[in-house]
């Protein structure tokens, strides 16, 4: 099995197994192109903190089967290491979704974006704006509006 | 008097002063202190003298310029903007006025200058650019601007915004600009306080957006301009399925996400929602073109030509659910055929005002509906042979026709449909039909069963037969031989049916998953012991019997049979697990005096855990080898479920009954040096004898334990059997000769291999001394709704599906888990209502 060497934004280097690093689509297809190869691979839309994580998350799951059901994806379910997982700032959450989303490893982005759907839902507009410090931007006339024509919505 | 006090006064004070010069500050802060007030009350007053009405509006950094205190027009009103905002500082005039010390700020977005505590003129922007988006500013200079804010927020009022977004439905909003649109695309961004939204793309934010509920999603739209745009923007609604709600959306809700969603539209659900009115499917029509599926079931609101409006136009509809719809009639269904050449389902149940002569339309004089797969019309009128005989001839894909409940269908017309007129040959759309359902069609005699068994094909596996009354032994004795290929067969409340049916199905129906026997009240005891313990239903897992005369001795006897099965399986596994540590070792000391022996294997179809593995019947061995020089390691899977007799354990499982005996299990021979690389095989002296016909699954079982040779792992093995074991769902509701003790016998006795679900009609007397958990949590209101559903069911076939639904709700997924939880103990296996 051999090792691959990824280069963070900030020049730290990481080598992990090719399996693992593959989970990346970007990566997998760059080594395709490059075929076999000593050198660092950058990465320079990724800090090394984030990259740490998606490896870890790579490395946990390696050996996960490709699903292509769309179905099951969209349910917010996550695993219960997933969950664990993602236990994170919102920073790096959010850090770790951009990482996903460059580095092309759709299960992680999936849980990423799970993830923070969990955390809106089920929340009023003004909580949702407090948690992820969103500005209202509403004149209180539309925010009114708004909130009349959702209203049958709100009870369940 | 007075003057004198005065004078004195004066006189202390004046000594005061002379002798400490701290009373000369002290004097001086109280003038000051109060001058300041004298002035600042000041423009209050003139304030006051002109008040205006505020507007919260929105301001472009062009609306702002005039306001910067030299305006007459304006009156001398002054504005600023600071991070987004535009605050009015009229009051301030002083600082921010035309001789102010800020007055470069004045109608202007000051948020730079105030982040950078600089006042130069370079710090405002041109007004004709784009909005300042503050980028550049460092935590420091973002702490400053906040700090600004609050002092603003608090000081001065806010009057506006300094950005325009566009709201897409709100025409009523005053502002428009040309330089709107580039406006909102970066003030999107410029906002402030960097949420971590603002970090990621639009398509992303789409994506965590799509995991929300409809009305989680409604809510969002008032979090931000940004998410009511990108919830509004259409590509989240791929999908409406108002299901959850469909009662309470209001009509202009429902319209406005109609024309949101737009092309995107795929699958449209308004089933039984009323708001629907014609005027809104026909605006839909023209914005919905690509929907693909729709449900209309219910949707009484609408009319006749607003459905063929917009059945028109939406030409991809793959799926149509026009069910109950009286506003249905031939026209409509002409409209389908001329129209819809890609429909696959169709379901027109119910639907009062169409007859046969509209259905010939589909597919028949202009029709193109020749893809229809699926086709439901319970309950239409006047079905004629001519319409069966066209159906018959010109739908060639059908493999779901559902024609319960269609009381003019006759012996004739069925036939008809099965066989075009004189032919002998079954016609093209018997060829592909696996799904026949003609319950309650009360005409039909036993003379529709025999032609079924003739035309029906070989593909039919779901037949539903209930109610239909006028069927007898004779049709089934006829049918059961020919017709092999059944699953799942409904037999419900075909009250003259009598064990030589069931001793006709027990023997002729191996692949029967599932089978209906509610209220056929001459099925006894002796039936269901013959068809369970000899029949050829290996693979029966359900089994309703809801009505029946059966009594709590054939519970009994049912569950000592899957015990005994159960047990019997252990002791094969066990004896193979023996075997193959002799194996192992002979296998060993053969390893070095052999080399290579080929087998030519055919390939199971059961392939587990990435092993190649080979079986094949009548293997005769006496010297079996190969491995791999590498692998010390002896593992290799089994490939139990190919036998009739594990396949009797399992169920569900995906094995090939054809391949009728299993054995050696084998992993080619392989040099390679993958980790998987296992190999073995058992040897074995025993011949294999032809079971296969045997209709006694024990007998057939103990043949196979002394022929079969497996390698296992052992590991796997203990899997192996947890999982498998046959398990049995009975259903007695309303069998008047089970007593519960009769049941919770049985159930303990049978534990993880039987579920029952039954009805306690005694329930009141005996709930309190009954420790079983289920049963005292399920006493009480399901009890009442399960009579009722239960009672429900006999007048309407569509019922029973939502019992079934009900029920399922009820167990709380016991049903789902069953392999999982197998080994578990009661919660798996009772099922008390």
């Amino acid at each position: 099995m051999s090792n691959v060497r990824l280069l963070s934004s900030d020049n730290e280097e990481f080598v992990v197994q090719k399996e693992v690093a593959e989970r990346s689509v970007l990566i997998k297809n760059m080594l395709e192109d490059v075929g076999e190869t000593d050198s660092a691979i950058p990465l320079p839309n990724v800090t090394a903190k984030v990259l740490k994580k998606v490896i870890e998350w790579c490395d946990h799951h390696s050996s996960d089967p490709v699903t292509t059901d769309e179905t099951e994806r969209r349910t917010t379910d996550i695993d219960e290491w997933d969950q664990k997982f993602m236990e994170v700032d919102q920073e790096t959450l959010f850090d770790i979704i951009l990482a996903a989303n460059y580095l092309d490893i759709k299960p992680l982005l999936d849980v990423g974006c799970k993830t923070v759907a969990n955390m809106i839902k089920g929340k009023t507009a003004e909580e949702i704006r407090k948690i992820f410090n969103i500005v209202n931007d509403f004149t209180p006339e539309e925010e009114a509006q708004i909130r009349k024509e959702n209203e049958w919505a709100e009870d369940r | 008097m007075n003057n004198k006090t005065m004078n004195t006064t004066v006189n202390t004070l004046l000594t005061q002063l002379k002798e400490n010069p701290l009373n000369w500050a002290l004097l001086a802060v109280l003038a000051y202190v109060v001058k300041s007030y004298a002035q600042s009350t000041k423009p209050a007053t003139i304030e006051a003298k002109h008040p205006e009405v505020l507007l919260f509006r929105n301001f472009t950094p062009i609306d702002l310029l005039p306001f910067d205190g030299n305006s007459k027009e304006h009156g001398g009103r002054i504005l600023m903007g600071v991070n987004g905002s535009v605050y009015d500082v009229t009051r301030g005039r002083s600082f921010y006025g035309p001789e102010g010390p800020y007055a470069n700020f004045a109608g202007h977005d000051a948020s730079r200058g105030l982040a950078k505590h600089s006042f130069d003129s370079d710090m405002v922007c041109d007004a004709n650019g784009p909005i300042d988006k503050l980028e550049d500013l460092n935590a420091e200079e973002w702490e400053a601007l906040r700090e600004w804010e609050q002092h603003f927020a608090t000081k001065y009022l806010l009057v506006g915004k300094l950005f325009i977004m566009l709201s897409h439905y709100d025409s009523s909003s005053p502002l428009t600009s040309p330089n709107i649109v580039e406006s909102m695309t970066t003030t999107i961004n410029q906002h402030p306080l960097s949420s971590v939204f603002q970090r990621i793309p639009d398509e992303l934010q789409i994506k965590i957006l799509g995991y929300l509920t409809v009305q989680d999603l409604l809510k969002v739209t008032g979090v931000c301009h940004n998410w009511y745009n990108l919830v509004y923007e259409g590509s989240l609604w791929k999908t409406i399925d108002i299901t959850p709600f469909y009662k309470k959306i209001p009509a202009d809700q429902l319209l406005k996400i109609g024309l949101a969603a737009g092309s995107f539209l795929k699958i449209v659900n308004f089933r039984g929602c009323i708001q629907l009115t014609s005027h809104m499917l026909r605006v839909l029509s023209d914005h919905c073109v690509n929907v693909e599926s729709l449900y209309l079931k219910d949707c009484r609101g609408i009319s006749t030509p607003s459905i063929a409006c917009f059945l028109q136009r939406a030409t991809r509809l793959t799926l149509l659910d026009l069910s109950g719809l009286d506003s249905v009639k031939n026209s409509t269904l002409q409209i389908i055929g001329q129209h819809l050449s890609h429909l696959v389902i169709l379901n027109i149940s119910w639907c009062k005002n169409i007859t046969g002569q509209g259905i010939q339309q589909l597919v028949y004089n202009g029709g193109k509906c020749h893809s229809l797969e699926v086709l439901k019309l319970n309950g239409t009128a006047l079905i004629d042979e001519t319409t069966m005989g066209i159906l018959g001839s010109h739908s060639p894909n059908l493999r779901k026709l559902s024609l319960a409940s269609c009381s003019s269908l006759t012996d004739a017309a069925f036939a008809r449909f099965l066989r075009p007129t004189k032919s002998t040959t079954a016609s093209i759309s018997t060829t592909s039909l696996s799904h026949l359902n003609i319950s309650n069609c009360s005409r039909l005699s036993d003379r529709s069963l025999k032609q079924l068994a003739l035309y029906g094909g070989d593909r039919l596996t779901h037949l539903e037969l209930a109610g239909c009354d006028a069927l007898t032994d004779a049709g089934f004795t006829f049918m059961a031989p020919r017709l092999r290929s059944l699953l799942h067969l409904d037999l419900e409340d075909i009250i003259h049916i009598t064990i030589l049916t069931i001793k006709a199905l027990a023997n002729n129906q191996p692949n029967l998953r599932r089978l209906c026997l509610s209220n056929c009240a001459h099925i006894d005891d002796e039936a269901i012991q013959f068809l369970i313990l000899h029949g050829s239903c290996k693979h029966l897992e359900h089994l309703e019997l809801d009505g029946c005369a059966i009594t709590d001795m054939c519970l009994d006897t049912l569950a000592t049979f899957l015990v005994d099965q159960y047990h019997e399986r252990r002791k094969f596994l066990k004896q193979r697990k023996q075997l193959l540590r002799q194996q192992q070792q002979q296998q060993q000391q053969k390893q070095k005096q052999k080399q290579g022996m080929r087998y030519s294997l055919q390939p199971s179809s059961s392939i587990d855990s990435g092993f190649i593995c080979a079986a094949s019947s009548n293997i005769i061995t006496s010297d079996v080898f190969s491995t791999s020089p590498i692998s010390t390691h002896l593992s290799a899977t089994s490939v139990m479920s190919s036998s009739p007799v594990s396949t009797s354990f399992t169920p569900s499982s995906s094995s090939d009954i054809n391949n009728r005996q299993m054995t050696a299990v084998m992993v080619e021979e392989s040099r390679s040096t993958s980790t998987l690389c296992h190999s073995g095989t058992g040897d074995s002296d025993y011949t294999r004898q032809s079971t296969s016909s045997s209709d006694d699954g024990r007998k057939l079982y103990y043949n196979n334990n002394n022929d079969d040779e497996y390698n296992d792992d052992e590991d796997e093995d203990d899997e192996d059997e947890d999982e498998e074991h046959r398990t049995l769902m009975l259903e007695t509701l309303d069998c008047g000769n089970i007593s519960e003790s009769g049941v919770r016998s049985a159930l303990a006795k049978a534990e993880p291999f039987l579920e029952i679900k039954s009805f306690y009609s005694w329930m009141d007397t005996q709930r309190h001394d009954n420790d079983d958990d289920h049963t005292t949590s399920h006493h009480g209101e399901p009890t009442f709704q399960h009579h009722y559903n239960h009672r429900q069911r006999r007048h309407h076939p569509d019922a029973r599906q939502q019992l079934h639904a009900s029920a399922g709700r009820l167990r709380g997924g016991v049903r789902t888990n069953r392999h999982l939880t197998a080994g578990q103990s009661h919660s798996s296996g009772c099922v008390i209502l």
